[in-house]
């Protein structure tokens, strides 16, 4: 029989799948905008990664672990584990010698610190302000009308960035509006925001410390310009993983539900 | 004589035209952008149906967080010291006054001659402030009068967990995605910004009379939420509560 275990990732933000196999190779990935209720994402995500198996039906699917801020709205879940454990799972299978994931989402912030063996050592989680998290970015880039990929290219132009006096997205987005039109040059705002966003994570990171290797995953380690600053700050190369930073959490979902099912079949 | 106030905030421009100590003109416009014209504007479309013009006024104040970026020839007053004249204008009795403004909220104690005495800001958090209003709002599809009268006539309030504006605009989106009934979403929120009023009032020693100035005073629901955390009511102004501070800059170019 083939095996099938999905993992599904609910963010606030965006939804991701992972289907992995009996090698835990990874047979199909997506990750989608969120639509308005949890359920609408799973079934725009299955309806995605399913056709790319050459399977039409979900019961085929061998277990499915779900997490993310919309994990209890799974219906398919044999499971639901904490994206901590998931970020972890993920994060070690692909890079054994990270310590330390720093993953940013779209609407939080964690720092989760692995022992050698992959298990959770300590985490620290911001979810209580959106400065610092993807949402930040997003606010900051539509104020500038830029996309969320440009705000992190053109900082890397930057010569001289000011800096921003406000942690509050909201004060930020009117003190980046006074900026603009104050005449200060685009990329320059564009890497004062960066360096803002990056200063913050690493506020948030020194709480719980950090150990090499250090890697960055969710939607903003695309971001070269928060990335390159966060290296900057703490004056080391981060590592990188080789597939897309967004999926490790639910690639670490499917990883989970593969060993969960071979536990239940061990006891069976 | 004729004097003026314009209070340049970080949301709204505010101006009073004042004859001999009593209101004869005012003016409300959003600050869209550039705080520099606007509040010209505001003073110009606030003499504009007396027939005046700017250069009849004798005296003018300003106030706000924008007061500096205004092209008018005026002296500059803080707002805490603008409101607490304001409101001491009014009811001399109050000596604990919340000032809830487009970003920055403000307990602020006053002493029987409308002196300040202590306050307590809230600069680097927009929570609970107009703005936060303003978005959930926004999300909830109404406009700010419309969200006060929803939420006063609500039953049963939904409680809003977030304090952050940001990520309480997107508990709204999610639970008007839910299907849950926007007046009681309103309430919920209205009632979480009287919360975190009643949070601030706490850090200065609370004395009575209590007044509320600012535009999110209008909202009845935040109003009677704070009122029932007090156990005690808050003074009603005569006037829109947004137009204390500006009220408060033109009674101080009166004096000048």
């Amino acid at each position: 029989m083939v095996t099938y275990y999905l993992g599904i990732d609910i963010g606030s933000l965006t939804g991701k799948a992972v289907i992995i196999d009996e090698e835990e190779k990874i047979l199909a990935q997506k990750v989608i905008y969120v639509k308005k209720l949890p359920i609408e994402t799973v079934n725009a995500l299955l309806q995605d990664v399913l056709p790319k198996l050459g399977i039409d039906d979900i019961a085929k699917v061998t277990h499915c672990v779900g997490t993310g801020y919309g994990r209890r709205k799974i219906p398919l879940a044999n499971e639901t584990i904490s994206e901590i454990t998931c970020h972890g799972t993920g994060a070690h299978h692909l890079l054994p010698s990270i310590r330390t994931v720093i993953d940013i989402g779209g609407q939080d912030c964690k720092v989760i610190r692995l022992h050698e063996n992959g298990n959770l050592k300590n985490f620290i989680m911001n979810e209580k302000c959106a400065a610092g998290t993807g949402r930040y970015l997003e606010i900051m880039a539509k104020t500038m009308n830029l996309t969320l990929d440009e705000l992190g290219t053109i900082s890397l132009k930057a010569k001289s960035p000011p800096s921003l006096a406000s942690k509050c997205s909201i004060y930020a987005r009117l003190e980046v509006s006074q900026l603009i039109s104050d005449g200060i040059k685009m990329p320059a705002l564009a890497a004062a925001i960066n360096k803002a966003m990056a200063e913050r994570v690493i506020n948030l990171a020194e709480k719980v410390g950090l150990e090499e290797d250090i890697a960055v995953s969710g939607g903003v380690a695309k971001n070269i310009g928060v990335v390159t600053n966060m290296e900057r700050i703490l004056n080391v190369k981060f590592k990188q993983f080789p597939v897309d930073p967004q999926i490790i959490g639910a690639l670490g979902a499917a990883l989970i539900a593969r060993k969960a099912y071979k536990k239940k079949l061990e006891k069976s | 004589m004729l004097a003026a106030g314009i209070d340049v905030g970080s949301g709204y421009c505010k101006c009073i035209i004042l004859k001999d100590k009593e209101i004869v003109g005012k003016m409300l416009y959003p600050i869209e952008g550039d705080p520099l014209h606007i509040s010209k504007k505001a003073l110009i479309d606030a003499l504009n149906p007396l027939q005046l013009k700017i250069k009849q006024v004798k005296n003018i104040v300003s106030t706000g967080r924008n007061r500096k970026k205004i092209p008018i020839n005026c002296e500059e007053r803080t707002e805490l010291i603008c409101i607490a004249k304001g409101v001491h204008q009014f009811f001399p009795s109050v000596r604990t006054i919340i000032d809830i403004g487009a970003i920055t909220n403000k307990a602020i104690k006053i002493n029987d001659t409308g002196k300040v005495m202590e306050y307590v800001i809230n600069d680097k958090c927009a929570s609970g402030s107009g703005m936060f209003l303003e978005l959930v709002a926004k999300a909830l599809e109404m406009n700010i009068s419309e969200l006060g009268k929803r939420a006063i006539s609500s039953k049963n309030p939904i409680s809003i967990t977030n304090q952050c504006s940001i990520f309480a605009e997107s508990e709204v989106i999610y639970l008007v995605n839910e299907g849950k009934d926007g007046g009681d979403i309103a309430a919920g929120v209205c009632n979480s910004i009287a919360g975190q009023l009643y949070s601030l009032l706490k850090r200065v020693l609370l004395e009575k009379d209590v007044a509320l100035s600012g535009g999110v005073a209008n909202n009845e629901q935040i109003k009677q939420n704070l009122e029932e955390r007090l156990n005690f009511p808050i003074k009603n102004f005569p006037i829109d509560p947004s137009y204390i501070a500006a009220y408060g800059a033109a009674l101080i170019a009166n004096e000048l």
